[in-house]
């Protein structure tokens, strides 16, 4: 320390008047000055790092909550609409939110604007003469078509032109009508972001000519519209006052003189249905390929129309309870499964689904798949969504909710305080689903704003068996995206939780007895001359990127395991069976000869052991497979016909070793050990070795019988164990992930070993006990919580390896226990899929909730692991 | 230090095995010793085998091979470099139960546009002759893969040589000036065309700025679009100038072509300045080789990828993981040595602080994805999102910070590794012994002082392994790459010669994701297999040096400091 000059009047007078100090006494300002600046800005920057690496958590879960929230009412106006005339037939709302047109069932058309009752121009549509009888909408068209009392259909489309003005374009006559918003007659006109303007224009385009001419009057109608362009099919199906039953497919057709689109109608009459039908509903699926018919006793004909021309009247089943009257019946968005609102307040969803020997004509079956929350009175109205399962329900006391049909949940109720009891007059969902509109019979009107971005997720889609539409069953499914837009999507993480953990285990049940017994035989056995180097080789092995591991594993390693299944197999059991052998040829060596080249030769011999265990197995291979699986492993997985016997024995030749064993300890065992004790050199070696043929000849025996008794029982492990072998499998990641995990595991496990004190080593070996013995009953003991925390932080590491299982295991979302299939893990999935995922949307903060999974996953692992560790060092203080 | 110790142990063990002479074999375990010996041999032969492969692989794809001209047996003539044979059993057709086993041979049959594939199994049986022509070449492209044939004509300008003529030396000489008239070309492409297009860009930007300050319309933006107007004429013109330039050398390139027969005989014509490399691989001397495999090794670590990343060189891929790994290393060094300061030296020890060491040594342990799915949300799209809004709102919707880049990357990677380094730095703090602290303050010296001067030079060691491990770990990485910012192919450098030089925004290429890609993503696995092997060896190579650094730096900076040690 520089001594500074500097004269400190404070300090001098009290200090003993002999000493001079060449030093102040007093620390400088600047030494103060940084010591008190580094205290704060280390304190600051470790708990800001701390703080920082831990906030990680609560960013997942701040970005995982949304999912598990219904919805939110984010805003209402009211306005007081004069009291129509005619009871409403469809209303249809741009995807804006700013205009509503309602149709009358006279055909009178209304158009206002939604946010305050203004009223617009629309035209109403022409019916001449005759009386309206029946209507049918397709929300998702903007489409409608009415039934008149002379049997003609005509048909009509509600446009919205949307047009993008430059601000304050508007025209004269509009006034303003709340915040950024105009009407004028025609058009309603909103601020947007860029200084410009919006104008929404309703239209109501009656087809010049009607889709069908004349015939008889309708009771009931349905209208479905799919496809675009040229592959536009319009499938009406029509009941009428006689019983008959009519389905009439319309195409745009283009005419070639004129050039006008006309629609070229086909009519197919179905088979009536059978029984009398009170208050028909009628349901027609896309392109006309199925029509239900459903009476308000809940009586349910469905017919198959797929080739129109040959219709079958496929089933007819009953979707209430007995004596529960049908009062709503509405097609989800796809028109796979529909809504069954019943007069006890019970909502209902039901789809047909593919049924071996169901009974019915066409293999499908109609079933009541899923039973939502019941409102308390009769349900009278069913409004789907356009987008996604979401639907209204309303029933005959008022209450009005929003729910998700794969969910089951009810994301909204809708305040109906003060209002009449009764079901509105008025209900529509906007095209986005951001608002609802509810009008009473008096006019007065609530355009309420609602927020529910992820309806589709609850507890029980995410963990749950969930029964989909067309699915035969409840099944845990993942599939996050297909073409279509009206997919529901299926996001059970349990396919992928079971795929991380199928590949943990497997590849854990091949590297952790690996990288255990290596430990232990490099920290007792192994020459130390040589421990160094092979102690950091395999750490080395721990430095290797998982990349070059995936990529070596699926190029290189998967077609020579698919052509060497066999090889493989047999290597399973050749190479311990080699290794053994050898011990045994060991034991014939003297007793001196053997001490002397305990070390390096042995340890050379073990390799050669090896060696000799896979050049055998690669050997016999094609033998083994010819013998064992009648020619191909791989074909032997897929072809039942052959028996199960071979890979039953082989399963169970662990069993039969055990049984071996215990058999043989009852059964003089104790005598051929006191005779092995009284001879010496290779006679003893011979003895054992006998000893050791005559077990394995038993537990090959035993296996075998037991195999034998499987197979007569009709156990095949083909039936859930083993499978299809695909050529990215699972055995293919365990092998992988073990130049990951075995030195990992190896590493920490060796330490554990080395920390065991000599003194316990030495007094074991002091009172005669064996180096193995030593090993197998003292070290390993005191060791174990060490080794156990090394297996776990090998798990943990199998549990969030990414890349490897990306390349190597094939990544289809299955559930199978088969090592010879592939598995699509959470790591994985989120690598292939977020890179996709729209930004705050529900496939994006499922893969963060996937994400914290395997955060929980990793972090219990781990906590455990340390844990375990923690109190192993405090066992070895003690000792 | 147990070692030696359990050799001494191992002797008295085995003295009273001597004297008795009677001892259970049972009691020796020799079985289980094998299985843990056999173990410990099959984890160094799966080290061993790993990288033999690896080395194997990496280090002859390059290497030249002779070029197989064949007769089948049906008449067909093809000429392809042999890549590997494979014994091989035959479908089993209905009339026989099996057929025997068969060899067959994969040909680099290259000749893409020709044949639509590059390679070719041929059956042993098939092959009704085979030579090693050595008139054959083959030509590396920079399209559509290599090309083998043999030389018919050559055209030099309005010199037509037949193919007999035509010296090797003039060829390879005007080889090399059409290579220098291709690099011109691609100069005034990417560099000046380039260069006006980011200037046009960045007009429209400045347009976009003030149009969103003062509003569209307003009479500064007017002014703007007035002047923006006037100097994209001149720039449009400066353009047309160098469009012209370019196309003029590619008009004369059009002189120079090679006209080669393949070997069923139809022939193609290649432009010279196409051609990356020519060589007839029949007819080199060993220095020939040696001279084709150093060219090639030098095209992989000095030019870019083309074909689709499966030939040329990775150069912007080991440049974006110095960059990323370095950027990381200046993040995660200073907080994570801060933190550690704080939890070991400043912190009160108790319980607190206790369950905060046993989460940091955790989150070690947190897999990396779930680090790369927090860089995505939390940096790129939150905190990118947000820097965007403020400060690049004229180039909205297209995202500048908004979207993966090379500083979210190496902030991710930096997340990741801060635990391991601050466990790192922990230990060896906590290795420092307490006395020479204590004697620094009874000298007295500060807090700071003491770390300073005392503390951190001793456990300088164990800091540097850390941190040298951890770069090593982040450079392996690819997972949380994949998600923050990594691209298969960036059009540009995260650092280059345009201001501001250093570009954290851009995406990058990596090394990693490269092997990924190519072994993955490839239109062909098979042509970008030597590729894929050459880049793990690099990979693996980076790797290793740093660990070895890291060993070396430990052991050197620890007999610096040899004492205090316990």
């Amino acid at each position: 320390m520089s001594n500074a000059p500097d004269h400190f009047p404070g300090t001098t007078p009290s200090a003993p008047p002999r000493v001079e100090y060449a030093r102040p006494k007093r620390t400088r300002r600047s030494v103060l000055l940084a010591d008190h600046a580094a205290r704060r800005i280390i304190i600051t920057g470790g708990v800001a790092v701390i703080a920082a690496v831990l906030g990680i958590l609560v960013f997942f879960v701040w970005q995982v909550v949304p999912l598990f929230r219904g919805g939110a009412l984010t805003g209402v106006v009211d306005f007081t609409q004069p009291p129509a005339q005619a009871p409403v037939a469809a209303v249809f709302w741009d995807e804006y939110r700013s205009v509503l047109v309602e149709l009358g069932k006279d055909g009178g058309a209304a158009a206002y604007h939604a946010a305050t009752g203004a009223p617009l121009e629309v035209a109403s549509l022409e019916l001449g003469e005759a009386e309206p009888r029946a209507f049918a909408v397709d929300a998702q068209a903007n489409r409608v078509v009415f039934g008149l009392s002379d049997g003609s259909l005509n048909a009509a489309t509600v446009d919205f032109e949307v047009a993008v003005l430059p601000a304050g374009t508007q025209t004269d006559g509009a006034r303003p009508a709340g915040e950024g918003q105009w009407v004028d007659a025609t058009a309603v006109y909103s601020r947007i972001a860029g200084e410009q303007l919006r104008s929404v224009t309703p239209r109501v385009r009656q087809d010049p000519e009607p889709v069908v001419g004349a015939g008889f009057a309708p009771r009931a109608l349905a209208l479905c519209v799919a496809g675009e362009g040229p592959s536009r099919v319009e499938a009406i199906a029509v009941l009428d006052v006689t019983g008959g039953l009519t389905l009439h497919l319309a195409r745009a057709r283009q005419n070639l003189l004129t050039g006008r689109q006309q629609l070229q109608v086909r009519s197919y009459p179905l088979p009536a249905p059978p029984g009398p039908l009170a208050e028909p509903r009628l349901l027609v699926s896309e392109g006309g390929t199925a029509v239900l018919v459903c009476g308000a006793d809940g009586t349910l004909y469905r017919y198959n129309t797929r080739t129109p021309a040959q219709p079958v009247l496929a089933e007819t089943v009953r979707i209430t309870a007995p004596g529960v009257e049908v009062s709503a019946l509405a097609f989800l968005t796809g028109r796979q499964a529909f809504v069954v609102g019943g007069s006890d307040g019970s909502v209902n969803v039901a789809f047909a689904v593919s049924q071996r020997g169901g009974g019915t004509a066409d293999g499908l079956r109609t079933r009541v798949a899923r039973e939502l929350p019941p409102h308390d009175a009769a349900v009278r109205a069913v409004v789907p969504s356009t987008q996604g399962k979401s639907f209204l329900t309303a029933d005959a006391a008022g209450a009005v909710w929003l729910r998700h049909a794969t969910s089951e949940k009810v994301l909204l109720r809708f305040p109906r305080n003060g209002r009449a009891p009764a079901a509105p007059r008025l209900l529509a969902l906007a095209p986005r689903l951001n608002g609802v509109l509810l009008g009473d019979a008096d006019g007065h009107t609530q355009n309420w704003g609602i927020s529910v971005p992820h309806p589709e997720t609850s507890w029980r889609t995410l963990f749950g068996k969930v029964w989909y539409e067309g699915y035969p069953e409840p099944t845990f499914t993942w599939q996050s995206s297909a073409g279509t837009d009206d997919f529901e999507s299926k996001l059970s993480l349990v396919p992928l939780i079971f795929g991380t953990l199928k590949a943990t285990i497997y590849s854990l049940l091949f590297a952790v007895p690996v990288a255990l017994l290596a430990a232990v035989f490099t920290s007792e056995f192994l020459d130390k001359r040589v421990r160094g180097l092979l102690k950091s080789s395999m750490e080395m092995m721990a430095s290797l990127p998982s990349v070059v591991l995936g990529f070596v594993a699926a190029l290189v390693l998967a077609p020579v395991i698919e052509r060497w299944i066999g090889a493989v197999l047999l290597g399973i059991l050749a190479v311990p069976l080699a290794l053994v052998a050898g011990a045994y040829l060991w034991q014939f060596l003297p007793r001196r000869l053997a001490d002397r080249h305990a070390g390096l030769t042995r340890f050379g011999l073990m390799v050669t052991a090896l060696l000799a265990g896979f050049g055998f197995a690669r050997a016999f291979g094609g033998p083994f497979e010819e013998l064992f699986f009648g020619g191909a492993f791989t074909r032997w997985l897929e072809d039942r016909s052959q028996g199960a016997t071979p890979f039953l024995f082989f399963l169970l030749l662990p069993l039969g070793l055990f049984g071996a064993l215990w058999v043989g300890a009852r059964l003089g065992d104790g005598r051929v050990r006191d005779r092995l004790r009284r001879l010496s050199g290779w006679r003893a070696g011979f003895l054992d070795l006998g000893r050791a043929a005559t077990t394995t000849a038993a537990a090959c025996g035993l296996a075998f019988a037991g195999a034998l008794s499987c197979q007569a029982l009709g156990l095949d492990p083909r039936d859930g164990l083993v499978g299809t072998y695909v050529q990215r499998n699972t055995l293919l990641v365990a092998f992988a992930m073990g130049f990951a995990v075995i030195p990992l595991v190896y590493t920490i496990a060796e330490d554990a070993l080395a920390a065991v004190p000599d003194h316990l080593r030495g007094a074991s070996l002091g009172c005669g006990a064996t180096q193995w013995q030593t090993t197998l009953w003292v070290v390993i003991p005191a060791a174990m919580s060490g080794l156990f925390a090394a297996v776990m932080i090998g798990m943990g590491r199998a549990v969030g390896e990414t890349m490897v299982v990306l390349m190597a295991a094939g990544n289809t979302p299955i559930m199978e226990l088969n090592p010879f299939n592939g598995l699509r893990a959470l790591s994985a999935n989120i690598a292939v899929e977020l890179p996709e995922a729209v930004v705050g949307g529900t496939l994006y903060r499922t893969l963060f909730l996937s994400g914290l999974v395997l955060f929980a996953m990793t972090f219990v692992i781990n906590t455990v692991a340390e844990s375990i560790r923690l109190r192993f060092r405090k066992r070895f203080r003690q000792l | 230090m147990s070692s030696t110790e359990t050799r001494t142990a191992d002797a008295t063990a085995a003295r009273p095995l001597r004297r008795s002479g009677r001892v259970e074999l049972s009691a020796l375990g020799e079985p289980g010793v094998w299985g843990m010996g056999g173990a410990l041999a099959l984890g160094v032969l799966m080290v061993l085998g790993f990288l033999v492969l690896i080395l194997w692989n990496g280090l002859a794809a390059f290497w030249p091979r002779p070029v197989e001209r064949l007769v089948l047996t049906d008449g067909t003539v093809l000429a392809g470099e042999p890549v590997r044979s494979e014994s091989f059993t035959p479908a089993p057709s209905p009339q026989e139960e099996s057929a025997p086993a068969s060899r067959r041979t994969l040909y680099r049959v290259a000749n893409y546009e020709l044949y639509n594939e590059d390679f070719r199994w041929v059956e042993a049986g098939e092959i009704a002759a085979s030579s090693r022509p050595e008139e054959l070449l083959l030509v590396e492209r920079t399209e559509w893969g290599p090309f083998i044939g043999q030389l018919e004509a050559a055209q030099f300008g309005d010199r037509l040589v037949p193919g007999s003529e035509v010296a090797s030396r003039e060829l390879h000489a005007q080889i090399e000036n059409a290579q220098a008239r291709r690099r011109t070309v691609l100069e005034l492409e990417r560099g000046q065309i380039g260069r006006i297009n980011r200037a046009l860009e960045e007009q429209r930007l400045e347009l976009r700025r003030v149009e969103l300050e003062h509003g569209v319309g307003s009479p500064a933006a007017i002014a703007t679009a007035a002047r923006v107007e006037q100097e994209a004429v001149e720039l449009q013109r400066r353009y047309r100038e160098l469009v012209a330039q370019a196309a003029a050398i590619r008009a004369r390139d059009e002189g120079f072509r090679l006209t080669l027969t393949e070997a069923g005989g139809r022939t193609t014509t290649l432009r010279l300045s196409d051609i990356v490399r020519l060589y007839a691989p029949n007819d080199l001397s060993l220095t020939g080789r040696l001279q084709v495999y150093g060219s090639r090794w030098w095209e992989f670590l000095t030019s870019e990828p083309r074909e689709a990343n499966t030939e040329g060189g990775v150069l912007p891929a080991i440049f974006g993981t110095f960059v990323m790994t370095v950027l990381m290393a200046l993040m995660v060094a200073p907080f994570g040595v801060m933190a550690a300061l704080f939890l070991r030296e400043y912190a009160e020890q108790g319980r607190i602080v206790s369950a905060v060491r046993i989460s940091v040594n955790n989150l070690a342990g947190v897999p990396s994805i779930v680090y790369g799915v927090f860089g995505l949300g939390f940096f790129a799209y939150g905190v990118g999102g947000a820097l965007d809004q403020w400060f690049y709102p004229e180039r909205l919707p297209s995202p500048t910070f908004g979207t993966g880049g090379i500083l979210w990357a190496s902030l991710t990677l930096a997340l990741l590794t801060v635990p391991v380094v601050i466990v790192a730095t922990e230990e060896a703090l906590a290795a420092v012994p307490q006395s020479m602290r204590e004697g620094s303050l009874a000298c007295g010296a500060s807090k700071w002082q003491t770390i300073r001067y005392v503390v951190l030079p001793r456990a300088l060691p164990g800091i540097m392994t850390g941190l040298i491990l951890a770069m090593a770990r982040g450079a392996g990485e690819v997972a949380p790459l994949m998600l923050v910012g990594v691209v298969k192919l960036a059009p540009e450098l995260p650092i280059d010669g345009v201001f501001p030089f250093i570009h954290l925004e851009r995406s990058f290429m990596h090394l990693g994701f490269h092997i990924y890609d190519v072994g993955f993503q490839s239109r062909n696995a098979e042509a970008g297999k030597p590729m894929v092997f050459v880049t793990t060896l690099l990979l693996i190579g980076i790797v290793a040096l740093l660990n070895a650094v890291a060993i070396v730096v430990r052991n050197r900076l620890k007999k610096r400091f040899a004492t205090g040690h316990f």
